[in-house]
Parts: C-alpha cells; sequence; structure tokens
C-alpha cells in the first residue's frame, strides 16, 4: 500500500511539473507579469506624481490593498481551469485513460497552481518592499505577517477555483464562477 | 472470474437514465488477435471502450484487462495497456518527444527507456522530423499519429483504439492504415481491439470481428467467417460471350449463384480460398476469355448491413 501511496505522490509530481511548463509556457503568464507591473508602477508613481508624503506603513498598505483583487485575477486565471481545460480541450482522453487515480492529478494541478499563486504573491511584496524602502528610507511593519495572511488567501482562492474546475467542464465558465464567488 | 483473455466483458451494462447504452454484453478478446468492434451509431461501442479506459463507470457487470476489473482497480488494469479513444488531444506547449518523456514517466518508465522508445516510436509512426516540434502546430493526421505512438509506450500488451481513423482525410486515413498494419505485423506480443466505422479498413486490418447493436453483441468470429459465412462473391469480367461464361460457369459445382451486370459476372461460392484458387483453375481452362477474377469487396459491408437489419 504505501508503495502504492509512493507511487501516486511521485505522478502527482509528474502531473504538477507538467502544470507548471504549461504556465511557463502559455501567454496567461505574460499577463500575470504585465498586471502586477501595472499594479505595482502605478501605486509606485502616484505618490511620487503627486508629490505626496507617505510613511513606509501607508505606503505598504496601497501595495497591500490590492493584494485580494490580485490573487482572485491570478487564480482565475490559471487554476480554474486546470481540470475543466482537460475535458475542454479533450487533452482528459489522454492522460485519464493512463495508470493514474484521480487524485494525484487533482493534487499535481493544485500544487503547481500554488506554487504559481505564492511565487507571484512573494513576486509582488519584494517589488512592493523594495519601492516602499526606496520612497521611506524605511522597510515596512509586518511585512511577513502581511505574506502569510497573503499566502492563505492563495490557498483558498485556489481551492475554490479548483473546486469550480472539477465541476463544470468550460474553463471559461470555471474563471467566471471563481471570480465572482471570490470578488 | 478471469479465463486468460486480454479483455474480458461480463455482463456489462451502462444505463444513462431510462437508456440503456450497453446491454449485458459479454465479450473476450482472443490473445494476440486484431479484433474490429463493429456497430452501427449509438451501439455502444464508445461506451464499452469508454468503461474498459476508464472514462466513465460501468452501471454493471464487469469489463477486465489482463484479468483485473477496470471498475475495481483501473489503475492495476490500464497498466500494460495504451489506448487511443477518439481524436484525443495532446498539450499544444509540449513538443512529441515531451509529450512521451510526460505520459512515460506517469506510466512510471525509467528516463532512459522514454528516451529509447521515444526514437523508435517515433520512427514507426513517421513523426521524427518533427519530433521537437511543439504539438499546437501539427494537423489532426499528425495528432493523430502522435497518438498511436504515445499508445505503444511501455510495450502494452493490449491496445485499445477508438475510431483512430475519424475525421482524417483520406491521406492521413492511408498513413495511420500503414501504421496500423506495421504495428500488426511488427514484434510486439499485442492484443488490439478497434472500433471503427470504416468496414474496409476492418476487412484490412483485423483477424477478428465483434458487432454490436442496442448495447448487445451480435456476433463475435474470425474475419473470415464472418465475411464468407453464407459463400464467397466473386466478380469475373469477360472479354468474350457473356452468355457462354454464364452458362459455363454454372455447371461449376461449387457455384450456387450467378447474376449478370453490365459485364461483369457475380458468383456465389461456397468454399474457402481453396475453393476460390480451384474456380480460378478452372475458369482459365475452361477458355471463356475470363480477364478478371476478383473478391467482391463489399463482402464484409453486405454482412454488417444483413446483420444489423437482422437485430433491429
Amino acid at each position: 500500500m504505501s508503495g502504492e501511496f509512493s507511487d501516486d505522490l511521485r505522478q502527482a509530481y509528474v502531473v504538477a511539473k507538467n502544470e507548471l511548463v504549461k504556465y511557463v509556457r502559455g501567454k496567461k503568464i505574460i499577463l500575470v507579469g504585465l498586471l502586477l507591473l501595472l499594479v505595482w508602477g502605478l501605486i509606485t508613481a502616484l505618490p511620487v506624481l503627486f508629490n505626496g508624503s507617505m510613511t513606509a506603513k501607508d505606503h505598504f498598505a496601497y501595495y497591500v490593498s490590492f493584494v485580494s483583487l490580485l490573487v482572485v485575477i491570478i487564480v482565475a486565471m490559471f487554476a480554474s481551469g486546470a481540470i475543466s481545460s482537460e475535458y475542454e480541450e479533450r487533452t482528459a482522453l489522454v492522460v485519464f485513460t493512463r495508470p493514474i487515480k484521480k487524485w494525484p492529478i487533482f493534487i499535481g494541478k493544485l500544487f503547481s497552481a500554488l506554487i504559481l499563486g505564492i511565487a507571484a504573491m512573494a513576486l509582488y511584496y519584494l517589488m512592493s518592499i523594495v519601492a516602499v524602502f526606496a520612497y521611506t528610507q524605511e522597510l515596512p511593519p509586518n511585512i511577513l505577517l502581511s505574506l502569510a495572511f497573503a499566502i492563505l488567501y492563495v490557498f483558498a482562492a485556489t481551492g475554490v477555483a479548483m473546486m469550480f474546475s472539477s465541476l463544470v467542464k468550460k474553463s471559461g465558465t470555471s474563471a467566471i464562477l471563481t471570480f465572482f464567488f471570490l470578488f | 472470474m478471469s479465463n486468460g483473455y486480454p479483455i474480458e466483458i461480463h455482463g456489462l451494462r451502462k444505463a444513462y437514465g431510462s437508456f440503456v447504452a450497453v446491454d449485458d454484453l459479454n465479450l473476450n478478446i482472443e490473445k494476440n488477435s486484431f479484433t474490429g468492434f463493429l456497430g452501427p451509431n449509438g451501439a455502444g461501442k464508445s461506451t464499452t471502450l469508454k468503461i474498459l479506459t476508464n472514462l466513465t463507470k460501468a452501471s454493471g457487470g464487469n469489463a477486465l484487462i489482463n484479468g483485473i476489473d477496470v471498475n475495481a482497480n483501473p489503475k492495476e488494469a490500464l497498466r500494460g495497456t495504451g489506448t487511443v479513444v477518439e481524436t484525443p488531444e495532446f498539450y499544444s506547449y509540449l513538443t512529441p518527444a515531451e509529450t512521451f518523456r510526460y505520459i512515460g514517466e506517469i506510466i512510471g518508465m525509467s528516463s532512459e527507456s522514454i528516451k529509447t522508445q521515444t526514437d523508435e516510436i517515433l520512427e514507426e509512426v513517421k513523426m521524427t522530423e518533427w519530433k521537437d516540434n511543439r504539438i499546437g502546430t501539427f494537423s489532426k493526421g499528425m495528432k493523430q499519429r502522435i497518438a498511436i505512438g504515445q499508445s505503444l509506450l511501455d510495450n502494452p500488451s493490449v491496445i485499445i483504439l477508438d475510431e483512430p481513423t475519424s475525421g482524417l482525410d483520406p491521406r492521413g486515413t492511408a498513413e495511420m492504415r500503414q501504421i496500423l498494419k506495421g504495428i500488426r505485423n511488427g514484434k510486439r506480443d499485442l492484443t488490439v481491439l478497434m472500433s471503427s466505422h470504416m468496414l474496409y479498413e476492418v476487412s484490412d486490418l483485423c483477424d477478428r470481428v465483434a458487432m454490436i447493436n442496442h448495447g448487445k453483441l451480435l456476433l463475435h468470429d474470425e474475419l473470415e467467417k464472418v465475411m464468407f459465412s453464407s459463400g464467397r462473391k466473386v466478380v469475373l469480367k469477360t472479354v468474350g460471350s457473356i452468355d457462354e461464361a454464364v452458362s459455363k460457369l454454372k455447371g461449376l459445382s461449387n457455384i450456387s449463384d450467378v447474376t449478370v451486370l453490365g459485364k461483369e459476372i457475380t458468383v456465389r461460392l461456397d468454399g474457402d480460398r481453396e475453393a476460390q484458387a480451384q474456380l480460378m483453375k478452372e475458369v482459365v481452362s475452361m477458355n471463356i476469355g475470363i480477364y478478371s477474377l476478383a473478391q467482391s469487396g463489399n463482402t464484409l459491408e453486405d454482412r454488417y448491413l444483413d446483420i444489423i437489419k437482422e437485430s433491429r
């Protein structure tokens, strides 16, 4: 049984690896990168343009206020199509007919979506901290706590997206349901 | 439960509400056979193959691959089974080599084995040239060759093909048939179950046929027996007198029916290949100007239509 379980875990790893390749080679990753840059750029530029003076805490709060929206968009773009796209694009006819249980496929896809969401948030926080430090010459408070909550939200939102992705067979429907459920 | 057949179906049933797609189906597929699985649209072929490939669950009965119940233990049952269900799609961002690596890793093949087999199989399905191109740019025919190729990974003992030439153009169909012939004639110890609507393809590739309608098995036998159970239809063409040829042909012992259409004479021959060889010898010795003697190409189609008609 443990041999079978470890084989299931190995297969989940293979699925996760393939999903990450899909994300990296797809166009959506560029859109997410542009979105992060746009949000970060606007929040960074506006105080400079309007010559406002802010503390590190206030400035950081602006960045953090967009985290939930970013998480919803990223999760809706990636995790919401993880399972449904297999049916929609007929790739399920290849993978699901192989000697693999459903749960390693699900876990592999969930894990890769979490990695992407966490990586995007980590990058956004890093960019925000650099900008806040450059502007105020001090580090904002509670960075790790804020990041921890953001990651927690990534987990919750990804779970919701995966649920919709498993229930419907169209990625677009799943993305819309995920977006409006979390928004 | 298992009788040593690579594929065993016992009392299989699949119902969608009140509609019964597969109704108490019993079928055992012989080892090392290439079995054509025939039936009209909605007969239950695809549903049966989807149950065998774990894409849907049976409502009752058992489907076993190598003695393992697919419903109860799909992972073990599908180990050593290659599948091509309908016209599958592949991840457009992967190349054929990467696709084979992904599937090979899922199956649990070693890296070395994946690499070796990828090269061999891509050669076999004539896709070596496109090994490192992304599948997103491929035609339907090329994707279907990849589909056949991936089903051969890890030397499966059973391959299940659901209409592998469906939707392909004539050239793609011919190429696919050549590939399937190569697989059939190759060194592999393989049992193939293939559903198809292309009766010519089935008579060209398969050595056994199973026919179903309304989810029930109508017939399962050797192709030759099915095709010629009511005699062989042989078409003769003559440059001589039709009347003289017909008169002489009617005098032959194995001929049961002689019909004329234009310059073609169709005879029903009772007997096997030897009887056909004997007929050939006799018509030459009759000196009635026969310049062509060929088996009617519609034999399986005729039998199929008869059997399906009877089952209605």
